[in-house]
C-alpha cells in the first residue's frame, strides 16, 4: 500500500499549515527586531519582579 | 447577528478564510494612513519600531474587521457584495470569527503598548471598540448617519501612527482624521447609489434607503465640498505643503465636478448608463485618498531637505 496522502484536502491543509508557519515566525522576528531596537536605543532592561528595586525609583 | 449562516460541513477553515477575516482591502489603507501619519510627525521613530507599530496597527483594524463580520454575519449573506465573506459563505463559524477577532484585538493592543506607547495602544483600542461595537452593533442598522459617525472608526490610523512617533494628539494628526472622516460618507453613498438594493433587502438604513437617492446625490455634492475645504486647509499646516495644495487643488476641482455630476443625475440616467458616473466617482475616490496622503508624504520630503522652509503654516 502506498504511503503518503493523496487527498487534495491534506495538500490544502499543509499549505495553510505552512502560511501559519510563516507567521509566525514573521511574528517573532518583529518581536526579536524590535527588542534589539529597543535595547540599542538604551532602554532600561531592569523591570518590577515583586521586590525592592532602589535603582528603579524615580530620581526626586 | 444571525446563526443561520454556517453550514457546517466538514470544510475545513484555510489560512485564506482567516485573512479574508481581516478585511486585507481596508488594511491597506489603514497600512498606509497610519504609515503617513507616523513618518510625517515631528519626532523621529526608530524603523523598526515605525515598521512594527504599523503592524500592529494593521492587526487591529483586521480584528474590527473580523469582529465587524461575526456580528454583521446575516446581513452580509443577504449582500450580493459580501455574501461571499467567510462566515456567510459557510467557511468559518461565527463563533470562530468572534473569537479571532477578540484574540486578534488583544494581540495588536498590547503588542502595539510594548512597541511604542500606551497612548497609541489604548487610541487602537478606542477604534476596535468605536468600529465592532459602536459603529457595527449600534449604528450601522439603526440610524442613516451610520457612516458619517462610523467613519471615524477608518479615520483614526493616521492619528494612532501619529501617536506612536509623538504620544499624543496635535491639529495636525486631526486634520489628517477629518480629511478621511469627510471623505467616508461620499465614498460609501455613492457605493450605495450603484449597489442599488443590496443595503435596502438587507434592512441596513443607508441614506439612500431612509432619505432617498436623491438626498443622497445631494449629500455627496455637500459632504465632496467641505472635504475640499479641510483638504486646502491641511495644506496650510505643519504638515502641507506645495506638493499637497496641487495635489488638493487639482483633485477635489475634478472630485467636486464629479460630485455634481452625481447630484445633477436622476436615477433614470444613472440606470441606462449603469451607474458609470457613480462608478466613476467611487473609483476616482481611492485615487483621492491615496494621492492626498502620499503628498504629505512629497511635503515631508521637501521639508526634510529643507526646501519649503518658505511655506506659511497658518494652522
Amino acid at each position: 500500500m502506498a504511503i503518503g496522502n493523496p487527498h487534495p484536502q491534506s495538500d490544502r491543509k499543509r499549505r495553510s499549515n505552512m502560511m501559519l508557519g510563516f507567521v509566525l515566525a514573521g511574528f517573532v522576528a518583529v518581536v526579536f527586531a524590535v527588542t534589539v531596537a529597543k535595547m540599542m536605543r538604551g532602554e532600561n532592561m531592569e523591570a518590577f519582579d515583586h521586590v525592592a528595586r532602589p535603582q528603579l525609583e524615580i530620581a526626586q | 447577528m444571525s446563526d443561520a449562516t454556517y453550514t457546517g460541513s466538514d470544510y475545513e477553515a484555510e489560512f485564506e478564510d482567516y485573512f479574508a477575516l481581516l478585511k486585507p482591502r481596508v488594511m491597506t489603507l489603514v497600512v498606509f494612513t497610519a504609515a503617513v501619519g507616523l513618518i510625517v510627525a515631528p519626532v523621529y521613530t526608530n524603523p523598526v519600531i515605525g515598521f512594527a507599530a504599523i503592524l500592529f496597527i494593521a492587526l487591529g483594524a483586521g480584528a474590527s474587521g473580523a469582529l465587524n463580520m461575526w456580528w454583521d454575519a446575516d446581513i452580509d449573506a443577504i449582500m450580493q457584495r459580501t455574501e461571499n465573506r467567510p462566515v456567510p459563505g459557510g467557511r468559518i463559524s461565527a463563533s470562530n470569527a468572534l473569537i479571532f477577532g477578540l484574540w486578534l484585538s488583544v494581540i495588536a493592543i498590547a503588542m502595539l503598548a510594548l512597541t511604542a506607547n500606551m497612548f497609541a495602544a489604548g487610541f487602537l483600542a478606542f477604534t476596535i471598540f468605536f468600529y465592532a461595537v459602536i459603529y457595527t452593533v449600534c449604528l450601522k442598522r439603526w440610524t442613516p448617519q451610520n457612516i458619517v459617525i462610523g467613519g471615524a472608526a477608518g479615520a483614526f490610523p493616521p492619528m494612532i501612527g501619529w501617536a506612536v512617533a509623538t504620544g499624543g494628539v496635535s491639529i495636525e494628526s486631526v486634520l489628517m482624521f477629518a480629511i478621511i472622516f469627510m471623505w467616508t460618507p461620499p465614498h460609501f453613498w455613492a457605493l450605495a447609489l450603484f449597489t442599488k438594493e443590496d443595503y435596502s433587502n438587507a434592512g441596513v438604513p443607508m441614506l439612500t434607503v431612509t432619505h432617498g437617492r436623491d438626498s443622497a446625490r445631494r449629500h455627496i455634492f455637500v459632504y465632496t465640498l467641505v472635504l475640499a475645504a479641510v483638504c486646502v486647509a491641511t495644506a496650510f499646516s505643519s504638515i502641507g505643503g506645495p506638493v499637497f495644495l496641487l495635489t488638493a487643488l487639482w483633485l477635489n476641482s475634478r472630485f467636486a465636478v464629479r460630485a455634481y455630476a452625481v447630484w445633477r443625475r436622476t436615477d433614470a440616467d444613472s440606470d441606462a448608463d449603469k451607474h458609470l458616473v457613480e462608478r466613476q466617482f467611487f473609483k476616482q475616490s481611492l485615487i483621492y485618498l491615496f494621492a492626498h496622503f502620499a503628498a504629505l508624504l512629497g511635503d515631508d520630503l521637501l521639508r526634510f531637505f529643507g526646501l519649503i522652509d518658505f511655506w506659511p503654516v497658518v494652522i
